[in-house]
């Protein structure tokens, strides 16, 4: 059975040039980059090259980058390391990520104070909703995991510069398909992940604007400015660095091609029958900006309404089917696409950021997540196009039944 | 049945490893699927809970990855706290002791996730449940006791359909418990010897009480009197949730001969305490009956798990409800328990019972005239719960062991 990959947005795999800087420094590691002899100066140099590498992938200054695990840590450094800088007011859009939404929620737990900021049925919040909260933070991710939206960062993070707030964007998903300068987008604060681009899993970033209100949540060492104690994981770092220079070297090359296959995938979908309902209520459409248009817009689908979304995360939602039965029916078929939302277990439940999008508790928990990327082929597509018919079918044949009738409680 | 895809529902259990162990060896197509009920796993590792939690869908999947099965964890939460905890919470309200597993094996195993395998083109559904089900000469299916009757759960199962029994599968009905273990541990599975989960899996700690008090709705929960034979207030007690007939612990009475709880009147909240011979009754009602095999009018009559068969004549009444009266009078006729008719190892069907009758025999005068309450169309569902709690004779069993 051919196997399709269709799941870059959990993780993407790794990149060969990745793979090689990889296998390269994990050869060659010898000491901890913080040493003063021979084998502390070669990590040291690894370590320092990709800080340049990913500063450059970002127009940043390479001290402005704090390595972290990943891009949970980086966001949770964010929120609660601004906190315990003294801010005292977050808001952020109801559909972040967990890695945002849960450390909101512990600093509320502590009497922060944290404003949950609505989003409309197509997943954009409102500027005005910034202005109103007035926050101290702003953290919203520029493309959502769950649903490829964009989200108008530059409009929101001046609502909030307005307000004398900070800004952190998660741009965990926009790298590597949006470009990504953090003047242009004015931030303070940006999360990168590594393995979301083809890097290595266990590597990700911080990128801190000097003079940004930052402490640390861990102590034990001096190393990535005082932010993030213990010794550097090279090898991975190296990786990210390859993964991001390489990623953002191929736009809008790479982008053009991943758009074409995510509207190819929704064109196929939509096909399937009027049952079928994209979650981001976005229609397929061929408008893709693919570097004809501004640079900025590289690596976005413009739709009617003038908003946008990412070309490489197709959420789509087949009501009364459970989402996690249609992952585990194409997963028989070789075919890896996820629910978008996961719990601990494993399963799917309803989707917060589809919830909060005004989707009912069932219809969050139908819904389907494809997404592509570097490797993506129309092969992988056209597979996923040729599984799902019979699997529609033989989930209906099963929710036609008289439903149960209701207990006397 | 070689290549036939069949689903299993694994608990991470050494039954439903086995279950899925045989039907591999067997040469099924076999996919493991564990069934997520509540909305925080992680939570109920955290409170050592034994059912449903990380612990057990890691042992799940570490059993699949050994048998070289697909497995995944489906989230079944929302459908089983409506069709199940629910239920459960609104019957101990009633002052009734609900039988959940019953509900589980007929809602979830054999219904909710033999819809979603839909998707996946798999007909069939096994568990590791003792019991077993056989196809008769006239094409009607039949459920059977498993051949290890201290085992034996075809208790839980009364209630499956005959299309549910059709595509069932229960791979442990020829083996006794020790046989299980021996297949677990040849083929190395690493939970050939965990212990038996013997509590009801949604709830913490065995406590009842404060699993309905969570739940239940604001106003629900009533204080009332603990009463004795002739009706004079003993004591008070915080809700009929709290009693089950022939419970003799947390009665509050002090000493003395020992008391138990006779009757449960939940409309006026009043718990009714006497002593070990009240709690006898020559019969039952049994509402919502579901045939299996056709109706009979002799069976043995099991009223709680474990219970032994009591032989018994059954008068069928209109509305599927079914009059059952004892050749010997039985122990804490319990309602909301299922009542389960059985000939030598065939289980006929059952109901839930509704009521103890006392008296004997012909008595008639105690059954409703139903031909007036009951509308033709109606649909014998035999579904759980419904009538008042009312009273109901006797005996005890802390609440009801599952392993359904």
């Amino acid at each position: 059975m051919r196997k399709i990959y269709a799941d870059y947005a959990a993780s993407a795999p790794l990149r060969p040039v990745a793979a090689t800087a990889l296998h390269e420094a994990l050869a060659a590691a010898m000491g901890n980059a913080s040493s003063a002899h021979w084998g502390g100066a070669a990590a040291r140099a690894r370590l320092e090259s990709a800080r340049e590498e990913v500063a450059a992938a970002i127009g940043a200054h390479p001290l402005e980058i704090v390595f972290t695990s990943g891009a949970t840590e980086a966001n949770n450094l964010a929120l609660a390391g601004t906190a315990a800088a003294g801010l005292r007011c977050v808001a952020l859009p109801a559909t972040e990520h967990s890695s945002v939404l849960m450390p909101a929620r512990a600093l509320a737990a502590r009497g922060h104070v944290v404003t949950l900021l609505p989003v409309s049925a197509d997943g954009h919040t409102d500027p005005a909703a910034v202005t109103a909260a007035a926050p101290d933070l702003l953290s919203v991710a520029l493309v959502n995991a769950e649903t490829g939206v964009v989200q108008d960062c530059g409009t929101l993070a001046a609502a909030a510069r307005a307000q004398g707030g900070i800004v952190h964007v998660d741009a965990a998903q926009a790298a590597g398909m949006l470009p990504l300068d953090v003047r242009q987008l004015d931030v303070d604060l940006l999360t990168l992940s590594a393995h979301k681009l083809g890097g290595p899993l266990g590597a990700g970033a911080l990128y801190v604007r000097r003079g940004t209100p930052l402490a640390a949540l861990q102590h034990g060492g001096p190393q990535e400015q005082g932010l993030r104690p213990g010794s550097e994981n090279v090898p991975a770092l190296a990786g990210f660095a390859a993964a991001l220079t390489a990623a953002v070297g191929a736009l809008p090359e790479e982008v053009e091609r991943v758009t074409r296959l995510g509207e190819r995938l929704r064109l196929g979908i939509a096909a399937l029958g009027p049952g079928v309902r994209f979650a981001d209520h976005g229609a397929p459409s061929f408008a893709a900006s693919c570097g004809g248009g501004p640079a900025t817009e590289i690596g976005t689908v413009l739709r009617s309404d003038g908003t946008r979304r990412t070309p490489h995360i197709v959420n789509v939602i087949f009501p009364g089917i459970a989402g996690d039965s249609l992952v585990a029916a194409l997963d028989r078929e070789g075919i890896a696409v996820s629910t978008g939302s996961a719990c601990s277990a494993g399963a799917s439940k309803a989707s917060h950021v589809l919830l909060a999008m005004g989707w009912n508790r069932s219809d969050a928990a139908s819904a389907m997540r494809a997404s592509f990327g570097w490797a993506s082929s129309a092969a992988d597509v056209d597979g996923i196009l040729a599984a799902l018919p019979p699997i529609l079918a033989g989930a209906r044949s099963r929710t036609q039944e008289v439903a149960w009738p209701a207990h006397a409680s | 049945m070689a290549g036939a895809r069949v689903i299993v529902a694994m608990s991470g259990g050494v039954d439903s490893s086995v279950a899925a162990a045989l039907l591999c060896e067997a040469g099924y197509d076999v996919v493991g699927v564990s069934m997520l009920l509540t909305d925080d796993p992680a939570g109920s590792v955290r409170a050592g809970q034994g059912c449903c939690s990380l612990e057990d869908f890691r042992d799940a999947r570490r059993v699949a990855e050994r048998l070289g099965i697909a497995y995944y964890v489906w989230n079944l939460a929302e459908a089983f706290h409506a069709r199940v905890m629910d239920v459960f919470t609104a019957e101990y309200l009633r002052g009734r002791t609900p039988s959940p597993c019953v509900l589980c094996n007929h809602e979830l195993k054999f219904d909710e996730l033999w819809r979603r395998a839909g998707a996946l083109g798999i007909e069939l559904v096994a568990t590791g449940h003792y019991a077993r089900s056989a196809c008769g000469a006239d094409g009607r299916h039949r459920l059977l006791r498993a051949r290890d009757t201290a085992k034996d759960q075809s208790y839980f199962l009364f209630g499956l359909s005959q299309g549910q029994l059709a595509r069932s599968r229960f791979p442990l009905g020829e083996l006794t418990k020790s046989d299980v273990r021996a297949v677990a541990r040849r083929l190395g599975l690493g939970v050939a010897d965990k212990p038996e989960s013997q509590e009801i899996c949604f709830v913490p700690n065995r406590d009842y009480a404060g699993f309905v008090e969570r739940r239940a709705p604001a106003g629900a929960l009533r204080p009332g009197a603990i009463v004795d034979a002739d009706g004079r207030t003993l004591a008070t007690h915080a809700g009929v949730h709290r009693f089950t007939i022939g419970q003799r612990r947390g009665l509050g009475l002090g000493g003395g001969t020992a008391r138990y709880v006779t009757g449960i009147d939940a409309a006026s909240g009043s718990v009714r305490i006497g002593v070990k011979a009240d709690l006898a009754s020559r019969g039952l009602l049994a509402e919502r009956v579901h045939w299996i095999a056709r109706p009979a009018d002799r069976a043995s009559v099991r009223i709680r798990h474990r219970h032994e068969p009591v032989p018994a004549r059954l008068i069928e009444r209109c509305g599927n409800v079914v009059e059952v009266w004892f050749d010997e009078p039985v122990s804490a006729v319990t309602p909301g328990q299922a009542a389960v008719f059985y000939r030598g190892d065939e289980v006929l069907g059952g109901g839930w019972i509704g009521a103890a009758l006392p008296g004997a025999l012909p008595a008639r005068a105690l059954v409703r005239e139903c031909a007036e309450t009951q509308r033709a169309d109606e649909t014998p569902r035999w579904a759980a719960t419904q009538t008042a709690g009312g009273d109901a004779g006797p005996e005890p069993r802390g609440h009801q062991r599952t392993e359904g």
